[in-house]
């Protein structure tokens, strides 16, 4: 009896929670149905005062969006591949090579992460203008290739594959490029896509340098363009909802789809810090 | 043979180049910066030793920024811990039941923080806003400093919320079931479980989310910016937001640096006690 109160109490508290945390992205999808009109009526409106689809007609027809989706894909996509790249090869030293200043270059790398990106905005807004790479996409995505949580990951995982399949690798002749590709990439798949999806979503969400390494509206990526449709005067920000459930869509299915992975990957210790 | 000795550091080449780029360049750079008087252009004009600290710790918007942070801190944290500590109790045994909670509750990192902080914004209007319809009252989220305050906050909450659930999640699916399991079966109640054997086994990991929060909560600017502004006059405006203002919109660098170093002593505090207590952890383990 006791317990099977318990068991409604907990179902009533979960689904009130999952509601809350739900909260914003129902409203995100309501008001991607407001009208102008509904936006401003008090009290506040929940549901639509009608279903029509204007707004992402609107979002999409605007003449920024797609360019926007590019270079927001472009730089995820660039900055996902690069920054793994760099820590393949990096782990892939670590683990396997011994040679004299390993202990302190790692150190080096792994320091990085206590210090707060934030408060290097200034200093790096001054590297990227001195490189003359303001308004580009190698500007955009530069401070997000440094790499040192990935490392960590990597080389932990690295070290935990037998040594055994390593020699015999090169007992067989095999070049540190052939052992990389035909040997190391295939067994670190799960953790592999895990980091890079990591790091995409990590770069096609981010805010803060993009808006400060752009000034030109045709390299700004999706995040800040939302925040800047330019349809705000006007209270009418169904076009700004419509965009932004727009976005959310293929992240949300990625999500839901990976969910077992994510939960699998993070089992092993190896997941989004 | 010297090409193979070499190899190890070709390797490394690329991670050392970026993080010397991109991460001490500019931390050093912060600190010569905050010891010169800088020029618009960024150049160094004259050393002037603390100067430009004596000047920030002078400005009272600095320690307004600063107790804005702390107000902020003080609320996030604590609310933060227990939202999760809740959703991750509720979700706790593995199976097909929990399965859909546990999808819900870490999509919030789907969502970009740029658009999470523009829902909030319409979310929390005064008078037209969502928020205040459905709990049925008139809160001036936009006019009064702390609704203002509470409101970032909440934002804070939905922002980290994903990643903190999953973390605590997996903490305590792979704590040991055996202790709780005889516990339960010689008669203890879900409150003493908790508290006598799941809180213990928890601690590292809760610790670890408690001061990440509190890192975050240091650090917080970017979701502000876009939500508030660090309006209400001012009472949003972060420390980092503060730091961000002076160097980007001022264009006063010097002051810019002075702020930052300040804030790297801070976030160093909080990363050393972190490490103190996951010391001591180990000392009592072992």
């Amino acid at each position: 009896m006791r317990t099977r109160m318990w068991t409604t109490v907990r179902l009533a508290l979960v689904t009130a929670l999952a509601l809350l945390v739900l909260f914003p992205f129902i409203y995100a999808l309501l008001a991607s149905f407001f009208s102008a009109g509904d936006f401003a009526t008090s009290p506040a409106r929940i549901l639509p005062s009608s279903w029509s689809f204007r707004n992402y007609q609107r979002a999409l027809s605007n003449r920024h969006f797609p360019t926007y989706m590019l270079n927001s894909l472009v730089t995820g996509v660039m900055s996902a591949l690069g920054r793994m790249v760099i820590a393949m090869l990096a782990s892939y030293a670590l683990a396997y090579f011994r040679f004299a200043g390993r202990k302190l270059i790692f150190a080096i790398l792994a320091l990085t992460l206590f210090i707060p990106g934030d408060l290097l905005l200034s200093g790096n807004y001054l590297t990227i203008q001195k490189l003359g790479l303001l308004d580009s996409w190698l500007g955009i995505i530069s401070t997000s290739l440094v790499p040192a949580s990935q490392i960590l990951m990597l080389r932990q995982f690295f070290l935990s594959i037998p040594a055994s399949i390593r020699d015999s690798a090169a007992m067989d002749g095999a070049s540190d490029r052939r052992y990389i590709i035909s040997i190391l990439i295939p067994i670190s798949r799960a953790v592999i896509s895990t980091l890079l999806l990591q790091s995409f979503v990590a770069m096609f969400n981010s805010y803060l340098w993009p808006l400060l390494v752009t000034n030109r509206t045709d390299m700004r990526t999706v995040q800040i363009g939302i925040t800047m449709l330019g349809y705000a005067e006007s209270l009418d920000y169904g076009p700004i909802f419509a965009a932004i459930v727009i976005v959310l869509i293929p992240f949300l299915a990625v999500f839901i789809l990976m969910h077992r992975r994510i939960m699998a990957s993070l089992r092993q210790g190896y997941m989004f810090m | 043979m010297r090409m193979k000795r070499l190899k190890p550091y070709a390797y490394l080449a690329p991670a050392l180049l970026t993080a010397l780029v991109f991460v001490y360049l500019p931390f050093l750079r912060n600190i010569v910066e905050s010891l010169f008087l800088v020029r618009i252009d960024r150049s160094l004009s004259s050393f002037v030793g603390l100067d430009n600290y004596r000047r920030v710790l002078a400005d009272p918007i600095f320690w307004q920024s600063l107790g804005n942070t702390l107000l902020f801190m003080v609320l996030f944290v604590p609310l933060n811990l227990a939202l999760i500590l809740a959703a991750v109790l509720l979700t706790e045994r593995e199976g097909r039941a929990n399965k859909v909670y546990e999808v819900i509750f870490m999509l919030p990192m789907a969502m970009g923080m740029s658009s999470m902080a523009l829902i909030f914004k319409y979310m929390f209007r005064p008078s037209v806003g969502i928020v205040n319809r459905i709990i049925g009252v008139d809160i001036p989220w936009t006019n009064d400093a702390l609704a203002a305050m509470f409101s970032v906050v909440f934002l804070g909450i939905a922002l980290d919320f994903g990643l903190d659930y999953l973390l605590l999640l997996s903490a305590l699916r792979n704590i040991d079931k055996a202790p709780i399991e005889a516990a339960r079966l010689d008669g203890a109640s879900e409150w003493q479980l908790f508290w006598r054997i799941k809180a213990p086994l928890l601690g590292p990991t809760l610790f670890f989310v408690l001061f990440i929060s509190m890192k975050d909560a240091l650090l917080i600017c970017a979701p502000i910016m876009v939500m508030t502004e660090g309006g209400p006059f001012r009472s949003t405006q972060t420390i980092v937001y503060q730091y961000y203002i002076e160097a980007f919109r001022n264009s006063n660098w010097s002051a810019a640096a002075a702020v930052s170093t300040l804030v790297f002593v801070m976030a160093a505090v909080i990363t050393i006690l972190s490490m103190r207590f996951e010391a001591r952890r180990l000392h009592y383990e072992n």
